[in-house]
């Protein structure tokens, strides 16, 4: 196996994923943090949790959007490197949720960045989530495809 | 239902002097609208048992803080000054307004009595 | 040799790897020493104090169930002490227990939640998973009883909303016994393991003068000696089962890490006596539509320490004013008291001490 296609087949396999919680109330962070311990343990399919937005492929937000902290979303979403897939967990951070109508939440996060795959429930369960991870690792695959070809074409 | 004495607003200090002295523990500060003014109650501990006072703040008046002598009311003070716009005065630290909002969040979310704006241009129309 | 200007600023957060919520603060380093630390908080305000103007107040149990998603059930439990109170209804006794049963095992899980966030702070991640796999006995107690894992919104105002019957209440005591397994190895390591002790000993000691006038409750408080537990004033059925406030002197990391680890033995062996003592008998009562005028004061002890929730109605459905003064929010000072002074490296072991929990914080 040379190089290209080494780095190629870790990419698909073994994305790493990035956790940012908006305004969430803990309990789908919580389900998260459940999804990497041994019970559910999504390392099984290669996903490792990091801090560092320059390592991640996939970027899971918990929580609706506010005043305060949809710049910091907006920094961590630029700050990652193509291609990425965006994960949402939960119903607040599809809609707005429970606390849609207070006053400083602006809703779900697809008002700031936009979402690939939604997880509802209130919170998420743990299979749930592990399922969203695993159809965002496919479209990642696919979206590396077509930058792939992208590459292609213009040279 | 709650027992609470009513004082002056430049009482304050001295009231919670009074309570530092005899060993009671701070609680909290809850402020709330009543009739046009805010009203904060002050709360503090001692084996179990909860002391209130509260004082009626004019929109325009400026309360002293008490966080030179409870150092553990200088968040709630903070927030009460953030949410409602009430202004503390000698405050040991100061957010000015950026402790829970953001620059783009609504102002004094939680007073309809409106008396503080933000100085930092019109980024809040 | 040139000196540098010694002090600089190192931001902490908001995104942190530590921390599973974002937190901000700005620290003043000389060298390895912090100098000076700032919060600064915000990224998870909702406002949802203010939502009382627009649910009623059967709606608002499962809003503040919300507010954190580790501690809901109690949240759900003291705001629904404090409408009780301002309607003057009487709980069912039955109701009151099963309050207790509930709250206990939400007590149990949060400590071990912290206490793998705590292992995972230092590098200890073995410990982490281990203490993350007994959790997850109780999440299954939980999701068996009340139907969901995390939020499980059990409290309604006059009652609860399930029951436990006898089969499942044996099953559980039989869950629970596992689960205590589990934690006597736990503690087995608290209390030998080396670097637990070096990573925790002597770091962010609170003396017991300063925990006290700084408003710390919870195990922060006890950690340092006050024997201040909320639970001993009675409410629910706390009143009718034995046990006593968890207290060590030390005022340390190591401390707390034991007072918490002992709460959760008091837990166990109060989710029981709850068990064997509950009476037969209705679960809940039936409440009025609308809300007599009044204000109340409530406290309930949750993971953290003691809550405090005010409300003021004038009649009608909905409250007038709900405030909430949460754990961490009067832990905070103590955490800036902490911080100054310590190297750089103890800060995430800090901000943990107290065990944070910025949902809460910041409502
Ligand atoms: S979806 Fe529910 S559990 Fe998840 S963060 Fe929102 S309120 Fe909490």
């Amino acid at each position: 196996m040379g190089l290209k296609e080494f780095v190629e087949k870790s990419f698909k396999k073994s994305p790493w994923v990035l956790h940012y919680n908006c305004s969430s109330c803990n309990g789908c962070d919580i389900e998260i943090l459940a999804c990497m311990t041994p019970l559910y343990d999504m390392e099984r399919f290669g996903m490792v949790n990091v801090g560092n937005p320059k390592h991640a492929d996939i970027l899971v937000v918990t929580g609706t959007v506010n005043h305060k902290n949809k710049e910091v979303l907006k920094n961590i979403y630029d700050q990652m490197p193509e291609p990425k897939v965006v994960v949402a967990v939960g119903v607040c951070a599809a809609t707005g949720g429970i606390f849609r109508e207070a006053y400083n939440v602006l809703g779900g996060i697809d008002k700031v960045i936009p979402v690939d795959v939604y997880v509802p429930g209130c919170p998420a369960k743990p299979e749930a989530i592990i399922d969203g991870l695993y159809k965002a690792a496919e479209i990642l695959k696919e979206k590396y495809e077509k930058m792939g070809k992208a590459e292609e074409v213009l040279k | 239902m709650i027992n609470s004495r009513e004082v002056k607003v430049d009482e304050i200090e001295k009231e919670a002097k009074y309570y530092y002295d005899n060993g009671y523990r701070f609680v909290t500060e809850t402020c709330l609208e009543e009739d046009g003014k805010f009203k904060i109650i002050y709360t503090f501990e001692r084996e179990y048992e909860l002391e209130n006072f509260h004082v009626y703040v004019n929109p325009a008046e400026e309360v002293p803080s008490i966080s030179k002598i409870y150092f553990a009311a200088l968040l709630v003070e903070n927030e009460i000054q953030e949410l409602f716009g009430v202004k503390f005065k000698n405050l040991a630290i100061d957010f000015e307004g950026l402790l829970f909002l953001g620059e783009y969040s609504p102002i004094s979310p939680q007073a309809s009595i409106e008396i503080m704006r933000r100085d930092k241009g019109d980024k809040n129309e | 040799m040139i000196r540098m200007s010694d002090k600089s600023t190192i931001p902490f957060g908001p995104q942190h790897p530590v921390l599973p919520e974002p937190i901000h603060l700005k620290l003043v380093v000389e060298d390895e020493k912090v100098v000076e630390a700032y919060p600064s908080f915000g990224f998870v305000h909702r406002g949802l104090e203010m939502l009382v103007q627009k649910k009623d107040f059967n709606q608002m149990v499962y809003v503040v169930d919300h507010i954190c998603g580790i501690c809901s059930a109690m949240h759900g439990q003291a705001y629904c002490q404090a409408v009780e109170e301002l309607i003057g209804i009487d709980v069912p006794e039955r109701a009151k227990y099963l309050r207790v049963v509930w709250a206990e095992l939400h007590r149990i899980h949060s400590h071990l939640l912290w206490f793998g966030l705590l292992a995972d702070a230092f590098g200890f991640e073995n410990l982490f998973m281990l203490s993350w796999r007994i959790r997850e006995k109780i999440m299954d107690i939980l999701e068996a009883t009340a139907g969901n894992r995390v939020i499980i919104s059990v409290n309604i105002v006059g009652g609860v909303r399930r029951d436990i019957d006898t089969e499942q209440a044996k099953w559980l005591l039989d869950e629970l016994k596992e689960v205590e397994e589990g934690l006597k190895e736990l503690e087995k390591i608290v209390k030998n393991n080396y670097t637990i002790k070096q990573r925790t000993v002597g770091i962010g000691v609170l003396s017991k003068d300063d925990a006290y006038m700084f408003g710390a409750v919870g195990p922060t408080l006890r950690g340092s000696g006050v024997p201040i537990d909320m639970r001993t004033t009675g409410y629910a059925a706390y009143g009718n089962l034995d046990f006593e406030p968890v207290v060590e002197t030390d005022g340390d990391t190591y401390a707390r890490t034991i007072v918490r680890v002992r709460e959760m033995f008091q837990s166990i062996d109060l989710v029981k006596q709850a068990i064997n003592k509950m009476p037969e008998g209705e679960i809940n009562v039936k409440v009025k539509p609308n809300l007599p005028a009044g204000e109340v004061i409530t406290r309930v002890e949750q993971p953290r320490g003691e809550v405090f929730y005010y409300i003021k109605s004038s009649g009608g459905k909905n409250l007038d004013r709900l405030r909430i003064r949460t754990p961490t929010f009067a832990n905070l000072a103590s955490l800036l008291h902490m911080l100054p002074g310590s190297t750089l490296a103890d800060v995430p072991v800090l901000v943990l001490t107290i065990d944070p929990c910025i949902s809460c914080t910041e409502r």
